[in-house]
């Protein structure tokens, strides 16, 4: 079920929203549960099966790591992470490892031949041509977080199967994070006045929610959507297309992406916030970062900080000679890289932007020397501003290979985009997109977006505050208003699904 | 606020914003001198009917045809009744294409040409509508019904207007909304003439003529629906909503009349319930295959639901008779 859905606006959340409040408090924990089921099973119900052994292992194995000391608890650790780095091998990364394997083997000359996932049927149970479980990757990694933090001993193991069943599967963030942690979520799962989830409605917090969803829906809706018809057109066939279109439509996917994700977070986020719990923030305007390394303190920040704490720390960090630092760096991006998708295409962005923060660390000494005095005003005015741009760019240019197709196709875009010959060989059909007049439209939100941003991730997040009521009641009606007119309502998936 | 705001876009939204070609149509409906005839209803309409050949039969007046592609009702009921609510001259006679209410499909949800002018009256005429159906099975209906709260949703919180308005700004063709001749008639092999890389209908003409036995087909399925009575019933849904129209225009002074066009009857069977319980002389039906044999020769067909040049000309002859026609009592209209 999509949030961007009549079907979750106007059934799903109004009315687990209600019957959540209107149940003892003693029974919300099951009803968050079928409903999160519900919400799951609406897109392919057989998989939820996956996510019930991703569940009943991990619970299993959250208790007997609790139980025992020494070596078995190490070895319940590494049959848990076995068991879901064995799910997500299977049904994510199958096809990636087959498809590399026979293409290696035809280059030796020699024929291999296991069948690809899609053309399992498990015995008839699965549809042929079966497609990735949506949010494999998010859950996998949550359940995973559970038990490491029980075996570092940060977090006591859950003894009730729906407890932590609802921990992983808790609908506003089942699909696309963020990804939680046991620390946040399970403890506000768990965090009862003797009589249930101890949430009461609260009228403020729940205005703050709605306001956090119909933020994040006018992202969804206004601008990504919106972008995402230009992109497409970009590249569909970027053979096709002249650099200038191509370059735009790298531009606009670099907005499609963060406000397609950042939407996604808000609305669960808010959702989330009007039943009482408060999840993860994901983002901080990323796009205002003047570096790499803020920039990925500010984008996805829960599955950085998972990376950091899970894969980083352990090989060691910066803990370690240099060489081993930048190397522990460069294989946290390409993992991350090949969290995102089991493509050539996500391991290339991955490793691009490992190289950009090694490199910068690198230059580091010799930058700082060469600015001097003038540090300072690299964080402020127009110094820092360059640098904000210089990020935006280089995050906009590996997001070509996030987007493209195949590696083929985004060194097709690179190459048109700097070969300034193929600036005139198209019409610039990015522009001359249907509607006529829409591309034209879709530059304006853009812009007023990049404007109201800041101000309007801050609202949300409760860190600013409109005094004025009239303020108030603009900056609801114009989000509103604009998401019925301006945006784009197809109920199209969120990219993230796919991870 | 927004409840506001939504009322004065509403309210500043020109006419038939949606099919800006059924605009241009409204706007020369007004335009002096006011024909003495106007005709409102789908491509049967406006690729069938020559204005100029009815008026030539009838021998006096103007005739102006404001049919347009996919314009059913609702739509044409609501044309009908601005038209009728307007403080000034009207044309005398008025024909009405007669067909079904359009019933949502999926297909229709993601285009607003079929649901940009529901308000909550068209809305909730088309859910009563959809419920009551005859001939129909319970979860149908209920689909239906439920597609058309969607589509009056869509339309009164203005979903998509703003490309909705890029999109009808761009389809604006006064050529192709009046016609060569200006008086609103365009006949699908003009049409050809004017746009020959035409896709749509040379796809559609290039499928007929591959099998001309489609006509004979549909001339056999329309002859066995008149010949079968129905059984289903009436819409009194639909069969009021006429009934209201026909009092109205009679209060206006205006001569109403509805037309069955040849070749195509969708849920044929609804409509000749429809047809049979509406009052006489109300209705001007040129679709019996025994009556208009000529309009399910090939030699006269464009593609399998619509006449070509010479069949849209023997058309507008027997509707200018039928018009013309002693016996034609112009107080049919109770």
């Amino acid at each position: 079920m999509l949030f961007n859905s009549a079907e979750f606006c106007l059934l799903f959340f109004p009315l687990v929203t209600g019957l959540y409040f209107l149940l003892p408090k003693n029974w919300r924990w099951l009803l968050l549960l079928l409903a999160s089921c519900w919400f799951y099973m609406a897109f392919v119900p057989l998989f939820i099966l996956i996510l019930a052994f991703t569940i009943g292992v991990d619970f299993v194995a959250g208790i007997a790591i609790a139980r025992s000391e020494g070596p078995r608890r190490k070895a319940y650790l590494v049959a848990s992470i076995i068991a879901n780095v064995g799910v997500l091998a299977v049904f994510k990364y199958w096809d990636f490892l087959n498809g590399n394997l026979t293409a290696l083997f035809a280059g030796m000359g020699l024929e291999y031949h296991v069948p690809k996932l899609h053309e399992w049927t498990f015995f008839g149970f699965l549809p042929a041509g079966m497609v990735l479980p949506i949010g494999l990757s998010f859950h996998t990694f949550q359940s995973l977080s559970y038990t490491i933090e029980v075996y570092r001993k940060h977090q006591q193991a859950e003894r009730r199967f729906g407890v932590f069943a609802l921990y992983v599967m808790f609908y506003p963030q089942l699909v696309a994070g963020p990804i939680e942690r046991p620390g946040n979520l399970l403890n506000q799962l768990n965090a009862t006045d003797g009589h249930g989830i101890r949430s009461d409605f609260d009228h403020h917090r729940v205005v703050q929610g709605l306001k956090q969803m119909l933020w994040g829906f006018f992202k969804k809706l206004v601008i990504a959507d919106r972008c995402a018809a230009l992109v497409d057109i970009g590249y569909t066939h970027p053979a096709a297309q002249d650099g200038g279109s191509l370059l735009l439509a790298t531009l606009f996917f670099a907005f499609q992406i963060y406000c397609d994700f950042s939407g996604y977070t808000d609305i669960a986020l808010g959702a989330a916030r009007v039943m009482g719990f408060n999840l993860m923030v994901n983002f901080r305007t990323p796009y205002r970062s003047a570096s790499i390394s803020e920039f990925w303190g500010r984008w996805h920040i829960s599955l950085s900080s998972w990376f950091r704490d899970y894969l980083y720390i352990p090989l060691g960090g910066n803990r370690v000679a240099k060489w081993r630092w930048y190397t522990n760096l460069f294989i946290v991006f390409l993992v991350s890289g090949l969290w995102h998708g089991a493509n050539w295409t996500y391991v290339t962005w991955g490793g691009l932007h490992g190289s950009y923060l090694v490199l910068a660390l690198m230059f580091a000494p010799l930058w700082k020397r060469t600015s001097g005095a003038s540090g300072r005003a690299e964080q402020h005015g127009f110094g820092r501003a360059l640098n904000v741009l210089a990020t935006f760019l280089l995050v906009a240019f590996a997001w070509i290979f996030f987007r493209a197709s195949h590696v083929a196709d985004a060194f097709t875009v690179i190459h048109r985009i700097f070969d300034p010959s193929t600036w005139t060989d198209g019409s610039w059909g990015i522009v001359h997109a249907d509607p006529p007049g829409s591309f034209f439209l879709t530059v304006f939100v853009v812009l007023v977006f990049v404007i109201i941003d800041p101000l309007c991730d801050a609202l949300v997040k409760g860190e600013r505050h409109l005094t004025a009521f009239s303020a108030e009641v603009a900056w609801i009606s114009g989000l509103l208003l604009a998401c019925l007119f301006i945006g784009r309502h197809g109920a199209t998936t969120f990219i993230y699904f796919q991870f | 606020m927004c409840a506001a705001t939504l009322c004065i876009v509403h309210s500043t939204l020109p006419p038939f914003w949606g099919v800006p070609n059924l605009a241009i149509k409204w706007d020369a409906l007004h335009r002096d001198p006011i024909p003495q005839r106007a005709l409102i209803g789908s491509s049967r309409i406006y690729r069938q009917a020559i204005p100029s050949i009815i008026d030539s039969v009838i021998g006096q007046g103007r005739t102006f045809n404001a049919g347009y592609a996919a314009t059913f009702p609702p739509a044409t009921y609501e044309f009908l009744e601005q038209l009728l609510r307007e403080e000034r001259q009207l044309p005398e006679e008025i024909l009405v294409e007669l067909s079904n209410y359009m019933l949502f499909e999926e297909a229709n949800l993601e285009d607003h040409r079929y649901w940009y002018y529901l308000g909550p009256r068209e809305g909730w005429g088309l859910v009563r509508h959809a419920l009551f159906l005859p001939n129909q099975p319970r979860t149908e209906r209920l689909g239906f019904a439920a597609r058309a709260v969607r589509a009056t949703t869509c339309s009164l919180l203005g979903l998509g207007l703003a490309d909705h308005l890029l999109a009808a700004t761009a389809d604006t063709d006064t050529l192709l909304a009046l016609g060569p001749a200006g008086d609103g008639g365009l006949t699908l092999e003009t049409l050809l003439r004017y746009r020959p890389d035409d896709e749509g209908q040379l796809a559609r003409r290039a499928t007929f003529r591959a099998d001309t036995l489609a006509a004979q087909r549909r001339a056999v399925g329309l002859r066995h629906l008149y010949e079968r009575p129905s059984t289903g019933g009436v819409s009194l849904v639909h069969l009021s909503r006429l009934t209201a129209l026909l009092d109205m225009a009679h209060s206006r002074g205006v001569r109403l009349r509805f037309v069955l066009p040849p070749l195509w009857i969708d849920r044929g069977e609804d409509l000749l319930a429809l047809v049979h319980a509406l009052p006489d002389g109300a209705v001007i039906d040129l679709c019996h295959p025994d009556s208009f044999p000529q309009f399910y020769r090939p030699e006269n067909m464009f593609d399998a639901g619509h006449l070509n040049d010479r069949g849209a000309r023997l058309f507008s002859m027997e509707l200018a008779r039928a018009l013309h026609a002693p016996g034609h009592n112009p107080e049919f209209a109770r």
